[in-house]
């Protein structure tokens, strides 16, 4: 501060002006005239720039540097405090200031008196307020953005389908509380807004949402999820953030999840029956490719075992046929010529049994189907039709105590087949063959006995050889090579059956089959 | 020259009827015997003296009850370390052409060979060498 000549005591002026110099108050003093007499720190460090003087003592206020309308605005200003007569008091607002001038201010202005009542200086006082002023128009504009906001607030809760949002400040009070989802969790607007939450809510309600807000206030995101009367709510509670990044309201968005939970059990149910459909399919797969397989097999040995029946005739026909190049005896050779039939009806019995396997095999038979005895064993019948054997047999069924089951078609057939088979391939030479089958209910199963004359086996000796395949026997004029109660044990116990037989030899024969019926 | 003594063992009448036509047609030094099942030929080979034993068994393979090669075992237990049957030649014939049959057959002891019905010269003359080899 420089020193400058006045009426004041030195020591007092000092003392008076290395106070003022402490505040950023614009502090001065004019004479009479508008010339500057005393400032302070401030006042000169503004003034000296804007005028671009060092020295602003003595200098009028009214510089034309300042611009017309600041020094007529000082004019004016001086005019109306002399008329008043007393200090007055001005807020300031310069639209366009220069830089260095403020564009918010509040200036007070004191006439001062001497003795004798003469205008002597004016004391004046002044105020930047621009920062103070700045702050309340981004405030004013924050409220209105958060209006603004609350607005699309309430568009979006109201729109979106179960949804609902609620705005909350650092006193727990509603600021906005929309939505569809609020209603199901007893939130109305009407009861809510503008109210606190001490106001609006119970103690209950208020232990369990508290720290939650809290929470958020101090600047955490919370998502949590909870059940009430039936119904799922995903909430999250979002800290809102102000111009300092301090937070001070809070907003919580809820979700009625219960149309998305439902519709999740719904799909996880779906998957669950989808999973143990495919279970179940993969289990019936494998076990169709077990039963492929062992159908396979069986083709394979039936095929080395029907190659075989079809070699021994052939060789036989051609043994016969080179012999009757050489041998010229008339008897010898219509003995041989009388071999060649038997031979041809073995071929061709062989190649139907080939047949039979080929058709066995077709994956689309493998049906469960009712079947009927009555249908089945005529079929099978049918196969032996041209048999002489069978034309001289007497063949009798009973089906009455039990006339049909669940089974797969192709292997009650093969059944019926083999055994009759079986039963004209080991006839007695000595009597015509009596063939009886028979069902019987037996709880769960469906026994057949399968009863004829023939020549009895020797079960003694071939009790544990009888199913195996390739095992005949008998001998005398018996042809084939004996898989069939070999396959008619695999399919019998294919499904839990089982297979007995009872014979003495030379009286009879009696197999006891027991059928498990299929699932259907 | 003397006839050789050959056993014939096949379960089915027609090919022991189509044997013994071959063996007359195909002038083969054989006095023959020709039996219908393995039980039996074990039977008649126990009673014979080592003065008629067969020096030559043909056997088929697919007989019921006892097969081929149920009666080779058979034979191998009872009778071929008896002194009788020390010069007897065993070989199959059969209207099989199954290699798993030969091969099994021809690894069987005391199997010389695995021949094709019908009997032929040619048969005969394989044996024949075979035997003299041995």
């Amino acid at each position: 501060m420089k020193t400058v000549k006045s009426n004041y005591s030195d020591f007092f002026r000092e003392q008076f002006i290395a106070i003022l110099d402490q505040t950023d108050e614009f502090v001065w003093t004019l004479d009479a005239d508008l010339n500057i007499i005393d400032y302070n720190k401030a006042f000169y460090e503004r003034f000296s720039k804007l005028v671009g003087l060092e020295d602003i003592q003595y200098t009028s206020i009214v510089n034309p540097v300042l611009g017309n309308s600041v020094t007529d605005t000082w004019k004016r200003y001086i005019a109306e405090t002399i008329t008043a007569g007393a200090p007055q008091f001005f807020k300031i607002v310069n639209d366009n200031p220069q830089e260095g001038m403020s564009k918010y201010s509040e200036t007070q202005i004191s006439p001062i008196y001497n003795e004798r009542g003469e205008l002597y200086r004016f004391f004046v006082r002044s105020r930047d307020l621009s920062n103070t002023f700045n702050l309340q128009r981004d405030l004013e504009r924050a409220n209105e953005e958060l209006l603004r906001l609350m607005d699309l607030y309430r568009i979006l809760a109201t729109q979106v389908p179960n949804f609902g949002i609620v705005i909350f400040d650092k006193d727990y009070r509603f600021l906005l509380c929309e939505g569809t989802a609020l209603a199901t969790v007893g939130l109305s607007k009407e009861q809510y807004e503008g109210r606190t939450m001490l106001e609006a809510m119970d103690e209950k309600e208020i232990s369990i949402l508290k720290p939650q807000y809290d929470a958020a206030l101090r600047g955490e995101l919370i998502a949590f999820e909870y059940e009430t009367r039936d119904r799922y709510y995903y909430t999250q509670i979002v800290p809102i953030k102000e111009l300092a990044g301090e937070v001070t309201r809070g907003m919580v968005l809820i979700s009625d999840t219960t149309d998305i939970k439902k519709t999740e059990h719904l799909l996880a149910n779906a998957n669950k029956v989808l999973e143990e459909e495919v279970l179940a399919r993969t289990a019936e797969l494998k076990s169709t490719n077990q039963e492929l397989r062992e159908i396979n097999q069986y083709l394979d040995d039936f095929v080395h075992a029907a190659a075989h029946d079809l070699r021994s005739p052939i060789i036989n026909l051609k043994t016969i046929l080179h012999l009757l190049e050489t041998i010229d005896n008339k008897q010898e050779r219509e003995g041989l010529i009388a071999m060649l039939p038997s031979l041809v009806q073995d071929i061709g019995n062989t190649l139907d049994g080939m047949i039979r396997m080929v058709e066995y095999q077709k994956k689309d038979q493998l049906l469960v189907s009712l079947l009927n005895f009555n249908d089945v064993f005529s079929n099978a019948l049918k196969v032996f039709e041209y048999s002489n054997q069978i034309q001289l047999a007497e063949i009798d069924f009973d089906f009455s105590k039990a006339n049909s089951i669940w089974y797969i078609a192709p292997k009650l057939q093969s059944l019926f087949y083999n055994l009759l088979s079986n039963a004209l391939k080991y006839a007695s030479p000595k009597r015509n063959l009596k063939f009886k089958v028979t069902s019987h209910a037996e709880g769960e199963f469906v026994r057949l006995d399968f009863l004829d004359n023939g020549i009895g086996i020797d079960l003694n000796q071939n009790r544990n050889n009888l199913f195996k395949p390739f095992k005949r026997f008998a001998s005398e004029g018996i042809t084939g090579t004996g898989l069939g109660l070999s396959l008619v044990k695999s399919i019998v116990e294919k499904n839990g059956g089982s297979i007995e037989v009872e014979s003495v030899i030379d009286e009879y024969t009696l197999f006891k089959v027991r059928l498990m019926p299929y699932p259907h | 020259m003397k006839n050789y003594k050959v056993l014939f063992i096949d379960d089915r009448e027609m090919d022991n009827m189509l044997n013994r036509l071959m063996v007359r047609e195909e002038q083969l030094p054989f006095d023959a015997t020709y039996i219908t099942s393995g039980e039996e030929a074990l039977e008649f080979l126990n009673d014979q003296t080592e003065e008629d034993f067969p020096q030559i068994i043909f056997i088929d393979i697919n007989m019921p009850v006892m097969n081929g090669f149920d009666f080779v075992d058979e034979y191998n237990a009872q009778l071929a370390k008896q002194p009788k049957a020390i010069n007897t030649t065993l070989c199959f014939l059969t209207s099989s052409s199954s290699d798993s049959e030969k091969e099994r057959a021809l690894g069987m002891q005391n199997i010389s060979a695995f021949y094709n019905k019908p009997i032929t010269m040619a048969i005969f003359a394989d044996l024949q060498s075979r035997l003299n080899n041995q």
